[in-house]
């Protein structure tokens, strides 16, 4: 759950983010939300990279299914990695040290 | 038996599932994972990203001469798992492509899986140095 959370923070200051999917399509867009399989959906969706780019010609939001999502390109100053690691630390005591 | 998937809140989606609702009865553009592009009006959805669609087109683009065609494929249900992303079609953004005879542009097509097909892999052996 800490990714989605994690999106959910970034959902609420309207980030702009660069998607690279598996099949190498790289999408720029302002994230509008996400869900628990991080699927993603995008607004105002545009072209950095013609030649990676789907032809989303007349397309302005989009989703994007989690499990084709190779990478999320964020822009560094808007992650907190210190509270990321808080995070996921407080995350790995309550699943225990078992799992 | 499972447990209903959407049980305990009644004519709404769970807070974790992304709310497809408002893409239903609009025309979208899906992208599927083999690179097909397909056209149609969204009619039912769920938690897998399963799609049912009417009316889809599979359209054919040649970007570099602006050009499209479509095959008519009718009612189909898309298995979420072949998803890569839709979006919804905008009816004011022109994409600048006109439409072109099928057989012309099938035959583009084929013409530059020919060219570049085979030595993609090659390609992304190099430059990506995997």
């Amino acid at each position: 759950m800490l990714f989605f959370s994690f999106f959910r923070t970034l959902v609420d200051r309207n980030v702009q983010v660069t998607v690279e999917l598996k099949n190498d399509l790289c999408i720029t867009g302002t994230l509008q939300s996400a869900d628990q399989f991080l699927n993603l959906k995008l607004a105002n969706v545009s072209v950095n990279d013609p030649d990676r780019y789907p032809h989303l010609l007349s397309v302005k939001n989009c989703f994007i299914r989690g499990s084709v999502v190779r990478y999320v390109h964020l822009p560094a100053h808007e992650v907190d990695t210190e509270s990321l690691q808080d995070s996921c630390r407080r995350e790995a005591k309550q699943v225990g040290p078992n799992r | 038996m499972e447990q209903p998937v959407f049980e305990g809140r009644p004519g709404k989606l769970p807070h974790w599932a992304s709310n497809l609702e408002e893409h239903v009865d609009k025309k979208l553009l899906i992208i599927l994972r083999d690179g097909r592009k397909l056209i149609g009006w969204l009619r039912t959805f769920d938690q897998f990203a399963n799609l049912l669609v009417e009316h889809i087109v599979e359209r054919h683009i040649i970007f570099e001469e602006k050009v499209f065609a479509d095959i008519y494929l009718g009612t189909m249900l898309i298995r979420g798992e072949n998803v890569c992303l839709f979006g919804e079609v905008d009816p004011e953004r022109q994409d600048g492509l006109t439409e072109a005879p099928l057989a012309d542009v099938l035959a583009k097509e084929a013409q530059n899986e020919a060219e570049t097909g085979p030595f993609c892999a090659l390609q992304d052996l190099v430059t990506k140095q995997i």
